[in-house]
């Protein structure tokens, strides 16, 4: 069954003018979007960029005042597997801190330990705990709204840190969105629709309780939303980027990895890297390049002289006692710590 | 690739500025070397699969016509492919966890096998537009191919490879094999149209969808909160999917093909059917001509009906996706549609009364909130729960987190809401016909370019139907 063409029912002259309407049409539309385009990006680029977020002192102070022989680094993972005074106890009369900080990755543990242990002027073990290809993935969790997690941690600008998030040359994409977000920076006008959501949302709330007063809300509705509330739930955990030994070099070579090494070589601080288990391993699925990807770390970083320990195998912590995604639920935190020390006691050494 | 990411921007940059530039047979096979592209860039490995059902449903359809009197035998040939592959890919860990399920009960131990299967993107679209031509080729509606670029090039049409709508091959080879010029105005409706889409994606559904994936993570939740999480996700899935359908048709029409429409505004639906003509038109039509009819249809008794119109339902829910909560969103849907078909026809005078519209409308669009409830639950034992919560349990947190989350989706939805209204409204439909409209829908794009620079979501997400 063949198309066949159809009949051609206007006249050639209103057919030209009908066309020259169109490509008129087209190019006003191209023109207007253009425009707006511009207007967005003028009005951006016209306001000055959100002020920092202040260096958290309070850590450092409490570093300081502490001087532990144990730091442990990490997010959530770290957060929710272990209650720091039953830790502190098990480990007297070691002292210990815990520097878990939820959804946060290389970029902020680098800074965690150049900025807090580093300029604490203690030298304790930091012991760095990340799951499956978190060491070597410096972008995740460290660009747009999350960047302030960096600057909390950032005494001042970081040249080294902010030069490594910029997406390498062979991801030309992602250079471009990187370089489009320059020039284009949309997030200085979307912080200013956050009082105004904030005004909506407020309104709407006092429909439904009266004497809300915002602070309260805000901090009630923050205390819903905590890990401990959480559905027990299997979130996907961020997969190994990159292939084979080959590519493991220029993964490295582009993570925060030989920074860490090298600042805690200079400053005499002991690392010791802990892969923790998660619900993949404990649900008992292999995964071949994943096992090559961290046999190539592991041989990395006892190359740099620190510690490696894998948890992929730790059977004592069954997969009854994982909460939402890859975290410990809260009523097996204290089990779990004391777990912990009892099996993984040659890390505190 | 995604609609919403700078890759698919460059890439259809660079793409239209070949496309353009070949002769028409040049372009059919560009046009299959970009799609193609497009489905394997971050899987390439997909592309076995879709070249696969391609190679299989051109041969079968040839064999039709060669070998008349087996054109039975190939018309079941290219089912059992299709839907094999369907039912590997995509139900074979549900039939493993539910026959583990079924020994466990019967005190059977059984392995579970440790294959890991990943769901191709798409598969369930695609294998569903194949079919129908291989069964449109059956039933005589349609002349086989045999220019296998031209079919691999309708098959594989990456606009709607993806998500949809899921084309008929009577309507889209056709465009395939017919010469295509560059129209201005097709352009400019159909980058109007992929901005809309953008819009509705990256800001309603994306920021929607915050307060979705909040809600429904919350191991208790209460009423309000369960059901103002639900209502996020109906406004989030309309936004998302719809958004979705018209990138596409907008990416289509730069190519020269038109597509059909998705999406009709849905939820201003007075009734189940009427939804079901508005929401996701390509799957329920796809459903109506190849399932509902060939079961008989409206054909037999009112009973026999009634039946044909709960399973096509029932099959719809489980083509969504390999859990119960799905089969029980269709399963919902079949006895709506069955329920309102009796009221129909027992109490027509509630269907024709005028002012009584507004209050049909709200009571179809409470019922299919119920139906989203289950959708968005994956997990049975949790919806369960969720439906039997009763108002006036909830702590002043939840209450206070509703009315917060009410308010932004309140405020997300304002334009979807002027959409529908200019949609009601006769003036908007006249407008739309001259020539000065042409300048209102430029004003409008500055303005949705505007609102996307000021409230895009600051965490995007895939799109929905991608799961399926």
């Amino acid at each position: 069954m063949n198309a066949q063409p159809e009949p051609n029912l206007v006249a050639p002259e209103e057919a030209s003018s009908l066309r020259r309407q169109s490509w008129h049409r087209l190019f006003s539309f191209l023109g207007l979007t253009l425009l707006g385009l511009l207007f967005v990006t003028a009005l951006s680029r016209s306001l000055p960029p959100p002020p920092r977020a202040p260096f958290d002192r309070r850590a450092l102070e409490q570093l300081k005042r502490l001087n532990p022989e144990f730091v442990l680094i990490g997010n959530s993972m770290v957060q929710t597997r272990f209650d720091e005074n039953l830790l502190r106890r098990l480990l007297r009369p070691h002292r210990v801190a815990v520097l878990g900080v939820s959804a946060t990755k290389s970029a902020v543990w680098y800074l965690m330990l150049k900025n807090l242990v580093v300029l604490s002027g203690t030298h304790p073990r930091v012991i760095q705990f990340f799951r499956d290809g978190e060491l070597t993935d410096p972008r995740a969790r460290a660009l747009g709204p999350e960047h302030i997690k960096l600057e909390r941690v950032s005494v001042d600008s970081e040249p080294l840190v902010e030069g490594k998030l910029a997406p390498p040359l062979r991801e030309p994409i992602a250079r471009l969105g990187w370089f489009r977000d320059r020039a284009m920076p949309f997030g200085r006008l979307h912080v200013q629709t956050a009082p105004l959501l904030d005004d909506v949302a407020v309104a709407c709330s006092r429909l439904l309780w009266r004497n809300a007063d915002r602070d309260v809300r805000k901090r009630e509705i923050n205390d819903l939303f905590a890990l401990g509330n959480l559905r027990t739930a299997e979130v996907p955990a961020d997969p190994v980027v990159g292939g084979g030994s080959a590519d493991f070099k220029d993964l490295v070579d582009a993570s925060f990895l030989p920074d860490t090494c090298q600042l805690a070589r200079e400053h005499g601080i002991p690392l010791t890297f802990v892969r923790v288990r998660t619900r993949d391993a404990a649900s008992g699925v292999p995964d071949d390049f994943e096992r090559q990807y961290i046999a190539d770390l592991a041989r990395y970083v006892r190359g740099c002289g620190a510690e490696f320990y894998d948890m992929y195998d730790a059977t004592w912590e069954s997969l009854d006692m994982y909460g939402n995604g890859d975290h410990i639920a809260a009523k097996f935190k204290y089990r779990y710590t004391g777990l912990f020390v009892d099996h993984m006691a040659q890390i505190f050494h | 690739m995604l609609f919403n990411s700078l890759d698919f921007a460059v890439f259809l940059a660079v793409f239209l500025a070949v496309y353009w530039s070949l002769p028409h047979r040049a372009q059919n096979a560009f046009l299959l070397l970009g799609s193609y592209f497009f489905y394997g860039y971050v899987h390439p490995w997909f592309l076995i699969l879709l070249f696969a059902s391609t190679v299989g449903d051109y041969s079968f359809a040839l064999g039709m016509r060669r070998f008349e009197r087996h054109k039975r035998l190939l018309l079941a040939c290219s089912l059992c492919a299709n839907l094999g592959l369907l039912s590997f890919f995509k139900y074979f860990g549900f039939f493993v966890d539910n026959v583990l399920f079924l020994a466990q009960h019967l005190h059977i131990t059984l392995q579970r096998p440790t294959l890991n299967i990943v769901l191709p993107v798409g598969i369930s679209f695609y294998t569903f537009q194949s079919l129908s031509y291989t069964i449109d080729v059956y039933r005589g509606r349609l002349e086989p191919r045999r220019n296998f670029l031209d079919f691999a090039a309708f098959l594989a049409l990456f606009p709607q490879l993806v998500a949809g709508p899921i084309e008929r091959a009577t309507h889209v080879l056709p465009q395939v094999e017919r010469e295509r010029h560059f129209d201005p105005e097709q352009a400019r409706l159909g980058l109007l149209l992929m901005l809309w889409g953008l819009f509705k994606k990256i800001v309603i559904a994306d920021n929607v969808a915050l307060i979705t994936n909040k809600v429904f993570a919350l191991s208790s939740p209460g009423f309000a909160l369960v059901w103002v999480g639900t209502l996020a996700f109906c406004v989030q899935i309309y936004a998302d999917f719809s958004a979705y359908s018209d990138i596409a048709r907008g990416t289509a029409r730069l190519l020269g093909f038109e597509l059909m429409k998705n999406f009709d505004h849905p939820y201003l639906s007075e009734t189940p059917a009427e939804f079901w003509r508005r929401w996701h038109i390509s799957l329920s039509s796809w459903f109506r001509d190849y399932v509902y009819i060939p079961l008989g249809g409206n054909r037999g008794s009112k009973s026999r009906v009634y039946l044909n119109l709960f399973l096509t339902f029932l099959l719809s829910g489980f083509w969504h996706g390999a859990s119960w909560n799905f089969v029980m969103w269709g399963a919902y849907h079949g006895l709506l549609l069955v329920l309102f078909r009796i009221l129909e026809e027992r109490a027509p005078g509630l269907f024709r009364v005028r002012a009584l519209r507004p209050l049909r409308v709200l009571c179809m669009f409470a019922l299919v909130n119920v139906g989203w409830l289950m959708f968005r639950e994956t997990d049975v034992h949790q919806l369960l729960l969720d439906l039997s919560l009763k108002p006036g349990f909830d702590t002043a947190a939840q209450r206070m987190a509703a009315g917060h989350f009410l308010g932004l989706i309140w405020f997300y939805s304002i334009p979807l809401m002027f959409d529908s209204a200019l949609y009601l409204n006769r003036v908007y439909q006249r407008a739309r016909a001259t020539f000065g409209w042409a300048l209102v829908e430029g004003a409008a794009a500055l303005a949705l370019i505007s609102m996307m620079a000021f409230f895009y979501s600051e965490v995007p997400g895939d799109f929905i139907y991608f799961q399926f």
